[in-house]
């Protein structure tokens, strides 16, 4: 089987209720980010769930080659990382600890190379909150509560990460700048980013690819100039909209009417 | 880089320092309880008497043997098992009010000790030895039973923090009427069995049932302690820490069960003592943090220590009195709770 991450026939949703129903995505190489469109209860967040294991689903999750699907939580985190919107407030930890917990809480895939505190420290510079280390999660502003979300999803080292709407509390400086980072880390650690995000233009700026949701069934996806058209736009999200896709990364978008 | 790890390894160090600290605090706590007393032995006396026991009185050997060592024993244990009960309760139900009184175990333990104080019910084979544990096996039993009904709901996939503690509440309301309702049916002498036991006392402990109680503590503590790195990933919110690889749902049952055992078997031989479940935890967080490696140790600490002194100074504050601990354990924990918020309220911690 081949490297990436494989979804076929997945089912998935609330006892009494499937929210989405034999989905299926186009194979994800590694290295790749992905982001996951779509109205509200569309399907997105269950997806991600599902990918994470937080959801019991029917179907198949292949990474690598890897049944994901059934695997005990333990095992699952050896590769999988989810990262839910916030991070709860009035937790007494240091950003520091809060990243050693997440490296402890369970055994990570790659072995427990070196010390704990040392690796947890070399991802705080990577995502660049080096400086506030010993400071209380709690005393950190929104955008700084992100990032350090970030970290602790990082330092297990996962192969598959899965962040619900990282962004959405964040100003905008901070958005790029957690988005740009997300992609490059991506990139770097041959890692498959998936990402639910709201932000059209966000997404088409670091997405490798988009795949877009409606009523639990994949309604467009692929690059997100071929998958975020005016047609999309129309039938998706019932809006009237002109797109210019103006370069790689770059859309621009004028709304004019509700449908 | 270097310096901030720097900086970390002194803040662990210092946590380990003060955790030293706390325990050298409930130690002394516990000899200062221990050579109190209206018998009017000094200090010197009291601890001749342990080293010689053969080379004192009867009269001062029953005093100290049979009085002060298992009431101070007691109260260390108590304070110790109630305190870590509630650390654990607050991080698995992520509630900082929870406590074992929250969630109806004292209540249901004093519903269960009305019955076999004022009605005489008990349990079918209680006869001999176990006659003089009817009241303590009583409560014990409806403690635990209280501690398996928040088991069966806590298994249920849905049932989240906020359920728990909620139906906790619902639990507290209901045993506290139906102890009310015993009391309402029983004699004068009963009534006033019933109030003292509630009131929480150490006059009951003995060696049997300090062995016991230190037994329980001795083989959960270790248990709790082994979770600490998942108890510290759950603070970090439940589905965070499911994608971190902590079962939440086994890690909260196995918690509950730990704390059923504790709670359950502490309240069963002192009656109800409230508060030491509640603030030992908080003022072990507000001097450490919720790195649970080093939460669970401190509380368990601090709850010994806070005991110890409530239990001394329930006998200085009447002289010649003895004090209900119970009452002690409020007044001088609330003071420090208050003293400790309003400092760290002051640091914008």
């Amino acid at each position: 089987m081949s490297a990436g991450l494989h979804v076929t026939d997945l089912s998935a949703g609330y006892r009494d209720r499937a929210v989405i129903e034999h989905l299926s995505l186009p194979p994800i190489a590694r290295g790749e980010t992905v982001a996951l469109l779509g109205p509200n209860a569309a399907g997105k967040s269950t997806l991600l769930r599902a990918l994470a294991g937080l959801t019991p689903a029917r179907g198949s999750i292949r990474l690598d080659g890897d049944e994901l699907n059934g695997l005990p939580l333990a095992d699952r985190a050896k590769a999988v990382t989810y990262m839910p919107q916030t991070l709860p407030q009035g937790i007494a930890l240091t950003v520091l600890e809060t990243v050693i917990g997440a490296l402890e809480a369970s055994p990570t895939g790659q072995g427990h190379g070196g010390d704990a505190a040392e690796r947890a420290m070399a991802v705080l510079g990577r995502v660049g909150i080096e400086a506030l280390a010993m400071r209380g999660i709690d005393q950190l502003s929104g955008g700084q509560r992100q990032l350090a979300a970030l970290a602790q999803a990082l330092v297990r080292a996962p192969r598959l990460l899965l962040l619900d709407e990282p962004t959405s509390a964040l100003d905008l400086n901070h958005q790029v700048r957690v988005l740009d980072l997300v992609r490059s880390l991506a990139r770097e650690q041959d890692m498959i980013a998936v990402l639910v995000l709201h932000d059209l233009q966000a997404a088409a700026r670091i997405a490798d690819r988009v795949v877009v949701l409606s009523e639990g069934q994949v309604a467009a996806a692929g690059p997100p100039e071929e998958a975020i058209t005016p047609a999309v736009l129309a039938d998706v999200w019932r809006v009237r909209a002109r797109i210019d896709h103006c370069e790689r990364g770059s859309l621009r978008m004028v709304i004019d009417d509700i449908l | 880089m270097k310096a901030m790890l720097d900086d970390y390894r002194r803040t662990v160090r210092r946590r380990v320092m003060v955790i030293v600290l706390i325990a050298a605090i409930a130690v002394a706590a516990f000899v200062v309880d221990l050579v109190t007393g209206p018998s009017g032995m000094g200090a010197r006396d009291v601890l001749y008497g342990i080293a010689y026991p053969d080379r004192i009185t009867p009269g001062q050997r029953a005093i100290i043997w049979d009085v002060r060592l298992p009431y101070a024993m007691m109260a260390v244990m108590v304070g110790a098992s109630l305190s870590l009960a509630g650390a654990e309760m607050q991080t698995i139900l992520d509630n900082p009010m929870a406590s074992p009184f929250t969630l109806g175990v004292s209540s249901a333990a004093s519903f269960g000790a009305s019955l076999a104080i004022v009605l005489g019910i008990g349990l079918p084979f209680a006869g001999g030895w176990a006659a003089d544990w009817m009241v303590s096996l009583n409560a014990f039993l409806f403690a635990f039973l209280a501690m398996l009904l928040l088991q069966a709901v806590a298994r249920q996939r849905a049932a989240g923090a906020q359920t728990l503690v909620l139906l906790g509440i619902a639990l507290v309301f209901a045993f506290n009427a139906l102890t009310s309702l015993v009391q309402f049916l029983s004699s004068q002498e009963a009534l006033q069995q019933l109030v003292f036991w509630t009131m929480g006392s150490l006059s009951r402990a003995t060696w049997s049932n300090v062995s016991v109680l230190a037994l329980v503590l001795l083989v959960v503590a270790p248990f709790s302690l082994a979770s600490a790195k998942a108890l510290t990933a759950l603070r970090l919110g439940e589905d965070r820490a499911q994608s971190f690889g902590v079962d939440v749902g086994r890690l909260r049952f196995l918690s509950l069960f730990r704390i059923s055992l504790l709670a359950a078997t502490a309240v069963a031989f002192v009656g109800a003592i409230g508060f030491i479940g509640l603030v030992g935890p908080h003022i072990a967080r507000m001097l450490l943090g919720e790195d649970h490696r080093y939460l669970l140790p401190a509380s368990l600490f601090t709850g010994a220590a806070i005991m110890s002194v409530a239990s001394a100074l329930s006998k200085l504050l009447v002289p010649g009195v003895l004090m209900p601990v119970g009452i002690v354990t409020a007044m001088i924990g609330v003071p420090i709770f208050l003293f400790l918020i309003f400092r760290s309220g002051r640091q914008g911690a």
